[in-house]
């Protein structure tokens, strides 16, 4: 097993190919034949999209190996290319390789991606794998096939319509030759005449032709075998040699951004002096320790003494919605009406009925169970690292950042994968930063691995949001107005290590116990707010911004699994249910007959039946049999999506109406993506999104004290357990007739909406604050028995 | 201080040199190379980095090296030789413990990080319950954690394993 290990040889990535394969070799690549196609180089490697070689390598072992930026999060998306290139070459899985990635006797998969070996397609996001690249892996495969058939033709005398292949071996005239004979690791070059080319689009292969893509179990995933044997190389496992064990040493958890609450004001250094070989690391406001051993840096960082300004400008807890009410009042949050459709203020006063309500919804944090983890090695003329970054191209342009004068072609990066990473990609760059700066200081390489404080403290969290919203449905239950007005912050982009280094590195000065300047705020979801509705285009209609600034300390926040979707979910699906109800009309009816009739109406029609009809739905006013006694149960219905798919879920909960616990027992959910490549791949995604936005709509939230972040760990942020874990039905809508849309993230988008008006449906009573934590539940309960209206920040 | 420290794992003893203080994790990983206990919080609230210590589960990233001292480790990568020891053959062991075959039956894992706790806690529980109730497993398996939601799936993949393994595994 122990030369299964990447063991690197600084050395072996300094130039040229030879090098890289010599280096890999060690480590146990199977790389033959790539180096003559691919050569990396000190220089950068920039392939030529059009170019089919950019894309695919055949190897002289008749192996063939894609090469793309987009890297394995456990999103199985490794497998899923493979299986669309396979489909389109008629090879056989066994064959086909990823990236520079390293394969296990067994064959089992470790993820490796190198920026020196990859097309540039992007960072991995927003569901954008199999929607985005999944058509130009299909285009570059039909063109290799057809190279290879020509090459094939002229081999054995044969014409390419009298040839057939099999697990890349080309049969015609009673002869064969594998594709690795005919090519033997030499460039095709052939270049890609159709970019894209979506599932079954000719020239790809008919999808009556399929022989694995959409069917169930043909494939299993590739790196699964590793992960549970042990033998899975993460990123966390990499070692080289006479690395240095890495930790940054800062407050337990964020303070206000743009920061200045995390700045040292003194260091006592002498505090580390019985650590042997332990030193610190500063650089502008950068700390960090370097030890020899990882558990000696672990304890320097812990034991440092450190003095941090403070500056007590958050909120602190509980004070979050009144804070964002405070600032509006006083006129610090501008209004920006975006999509505005009708007169909406006279439809809501000739409406028959008109609903309204406040709902808002907490800080969250990614959170992976395995903390980021990064290792650095920075010489003189070029830096190499290992990162679990989800955009390996990005990375290398922000390091130039930290690195200078080194420039994008002096740097690498290659991928290990690391823990869950749900849109975490500030922590990878921040982890990324941090190695590099401590490597660059102390001329060695380094492994900088955060501790789970950092992890949960210093991430880009999901955003706060605050939702207020009135509809107002006729006489015959059409929603005629929808009025949305949504308090929410921006992203903000650049990560912590940099901004620590200070003002020289592109980031704000801070040094003044200041209130730092506004940063724009964010714009309403206009993803999650019904706009499969018909009131949205026929109706009247309106998106209003209230864009919340810095002024006054808000966190880091970014992009989490879906980002947005949730926080609109709670409001959007709460207020088409109630519209429901005081149509007196059933969820699921209520919904459908106020779908759009086109291809879109009619997509998210066939989720919402689907999970409907999976659930054995009875059609009810929701909320029309409450049950008595402590504990009631409920069922509810939403629809919501993010990346072009479709999802809706039907969810049955039981409330505990005096702990106020709730507890999901089952979730039955729908998605159309598209043609889905891999059913049993993408019911695990959705049976992970399912459980990870249960987790956030009943338990996660960020605390924070006037200073910091307080969250920093399990307990302080807890996440579902396996007794709460619910039981889960998964239907997948197949449309072979539509492109692959994203899977990773649609189911995550309308549990939270589906609980909610589950909540309802036992209780009779509306959920205003997420996450709906027992305190909460019990808080609602009691003011709706008090006959007292729940309004956040009011 | 460091010292030189004998420690027996997946039936083989190690020289290892680290402070009696070390916590076990850093010695598989660092000392050892092994890949399956895995660093996750660092304070026992995770189980990402399990391991059996004389069949019991235990946090080794709270554990003391020195405490281990002359007790039998067993981590991800011993459950194929454990399993061969508990059926009592004396042949070469199985590729994978029933345990890792249904977890590749089932396709349970998306990271796969925290799986490695699942498994050994999941171990545990089926070398003193051979048949668990579905209750049984959830009440075992509720202080490990997972961020990707595979629980349902750890669920199923129990209940195949303990299937398997009464039947003499696979």
């Amino acid at each position: 097993m122990t030369g299964l290990l990447p063991e690197f040889s600084r050395k072996s990535f300094i130039k040229g190919s030879g090098a890289l394969v010599a280096g890999v070799s060690v480590a146990g690549a199977g790389l033959a034949g790539k180096a003559s196609a691919a050569a990396p180089t000190s220089a950068g490697y920039l392939p030529d999209l059009t170019q089919v070689d950019s894309w695919i390598t055949i190897n002289a072992d008749n192996t063939i190996t894609l090469k793309t930026s987009k890297i394995e999060v456990g999103n199985g998306i490794t497998t899923g290319f493979l299986q669309v290139l396979a489909e389109e070459l008629d090879t056989d899985m066994s064959q086909m390789r990823y990236g520079s990635s390293i394969y296990d006797t067994n064959g089992s998969m470790n993820t490796v991606v190198d920026t020196w070996v990859v097309t540039n397609v992007g960072g991995e996001g927003g569901s954008n794998a199999m929607s985005g690249t999944g058509p130009s892996v299909r285009a570059a495969g039909v063109t290799a096939r057809a190279a290879l058939l020509s090459l094939a033709s002229t081999r054995l005398g044969v014409p390419v319509s009298s040839l057939t292949v099999s697990k890349g071996v080309v049969s015609g005239g009673g002869k064969t030759v594998s594709y690795g004979e005919l090519v033997g690791g030499k460039r095709l070059n052939v270049a890609i005449t159709t970019p894209k080319l979506q599932p079954g689009q000719s020239p790809a292969k008919p999808i009556a032709n399929y022989r694995t893509v959409t069917k169930r179990d043909t494939v299993l995933r590739i790196d699964i075998p590793a992960k549970v044997t042990g033998t899975y190389t993460y990123v966390h496992n990499v070692r080289v040699p006479g690395m240095l064990h890495g930790r940054v040493v800062r407050p337990h958890g964020q303070g206000a951004y743009p920061y200045n609450s995390n700045v040292p004001v003194r260091i006592d250094e002498s505090s580390i002096s019985h650590i042997p070989g332990a030193k610190v690391v500063r650089v502008g406001n950068f700390v960090g320790v370097v030890a020899a051993r990882e558990y000696d840096a672990i304890q320097a960082a812990q034991e440092l003494k450190v003095v941090w300004n403070d500056n007590p400008i958050l909120p602190g807890n509980g004070n979050l919605w009144k804070h964002y009410r405070d600032l509006d009042a006083k006129g610090q949050i501008p209004t920006r009406i975006g999509t505005q459709t009708g007169n909406v203020d006279a439809a809501l006063k000739s409406a028959a009925h008109v609903v309204s309500g406040s709902f808002a919804h907490h800080y969250q944090g990614h959170t992976p169970i395995g903390p980021a983890c990064c290792i650095a090695d920075v010489q003189a003329d070029h830096a190499t690292l290992w990162s679990n970054t989800q955009n390996v191209e990005n990375l290398v342009t922000d390091l130039t950042n930290v690195l200078s004068p080194l420039t994008a072609s002096q740097i690498r990066v290659l991928f290990y994968e690391g823990s869950g990473s749900f849109g975490n990609g500030a922590v990878m760059f921040d982890t990324a930063e941090a190695a590099a700066i401590l490597s660059k200081a102390t001329g060695k390489p380094v492994r900088l691995q955060f501790m789970r404080w950092d992890e949960q403290g210093w991430t880009h969290y999901a955003p706060a949001s605050l939702v207020d919203v009135r509809a107002g449905v006729d006489a015959s239950g059409n929603i005629v107005a929808y009025d949305w007005t949504q308090f929410v912050q921006g992203g903000t982009s650049i990560y912590t290590s940099r901004e620590l280094l200070g003002s020289a590195n592109g980031a704000p000065a801070a040094t003044a116990n200041t209130i730092p300047s506004a940063v724009a705020g964010g714009n309403a979801n206009t993803e999650n707010t019904s706009p499969w509705m018909k009131v949205k285009a026929a109706g009247a209609y309106r998106l209003t911004s209230k864009p919340v600034p810095s002024s006054g300390g808000i966190f880091h926040s970014g992009a989490m699994r879906a980002p947005g979707a949730q926080q609109a979910t709670l409001a959007d699906a709460q207020i088409m249910d109630m519209l429901a109800v005081a149509s007196n009309m059933d969820s699921l009816a209520f919904r459908l007959q106020n779908l759009n009739t086109d291809l879109d109406g009619q997509r998210w029609a066939g989720v919402l039946q689907a999970a409907a009809q999976a659930a054995g739905w009875k059609p009810w006013v929701a909320g029309s049999k409450l049950g008595t006694g402590t504990v009631v149960t409920g069922r509810g219905i939403a629809n919501s999506h993010h990346g072009g798919s479709y999802a809706a879920s039907v969810a049955d909960i039981e409330v505990n109406k005096k702990t106020g616990k709730i507890v999901v027992k089952h979730v039955y959910a729908a998605q159309d993506a598209g043609l889905t490549v891999n059913p049993n791949l993408v019911e695990n995604q959705m049976l992970g999104s399912t459980v990870q936005g249960v987790s956030r709509a009943l338990s996660e939230e960020i605390r924070f004290s006037k200073s910091y972040v307080t969250s920093s760990d399990w307990v302080t942020y807890p996440i579902l357990r396996f007794k709460d874990s619910p039981g889960f039905t998964p239907v997948i809508v197949q449309r072979i007739d539509q492109p692959s849309l994203g899977s990773g993230e649609p189911p995550t988008c309308p549990i939270i909406g589906a609980i909610a008006n589950a909540f309802y449906d036992a209780t009779g009573v509306r959920l205003h604050e997420a996450p709906f934590t027992p305190a909460r539940v019990r808080s609602a309960l009691a003011a709706a028995a008090a006959g007292h209206p729940v309004v956040p920040g009011t | 201080m460091a010292s030189k420290l004998k420690i027996k794992v997946n039936g083989l003893v190690h020289s290892v040199t680290a402070s009696l203080d070390t916590p076990l994790l850093y010695v598989l990983h660092n000392e050892l190379h092994l890949h399956g206990p895995r660093f996750g919080c660092g304070l026992a609230q995770c189980g990402a980095c399990s391991v059996l210590l004389d069949g019991k589960e235990i946090r080794s990233c709270v554990t003391p090296v020195a405490a281990v001292s002359g007790r039998g480790i067993t981590t991800l990568e011993g459950l194929p030789a454990l399993w061969a020891k508990e059926r009592g053959t004396t042949a070469a062991s199985p590729a994978l413990h029933p345990l890792q075959q249904a977890w590749i039956d089932v396709q349970v894992p998306h990271c796969g990080y925290c799986q490695n706790g699942m498994m050994i806690q999941a171990a545990d529980l089926l070398s003193t319950t051979k048949n668990p109730t579905e209750d049984q497993i959830r009440t075992a398996m509720n202080g490990h954690l997972c961020r990707c939601g595979t629980y349902p799936r750890i669920l199923t993949a129990i209940k195949q394993a303990a299937a398997a393994m009464a039947k003499g595994g696979k």
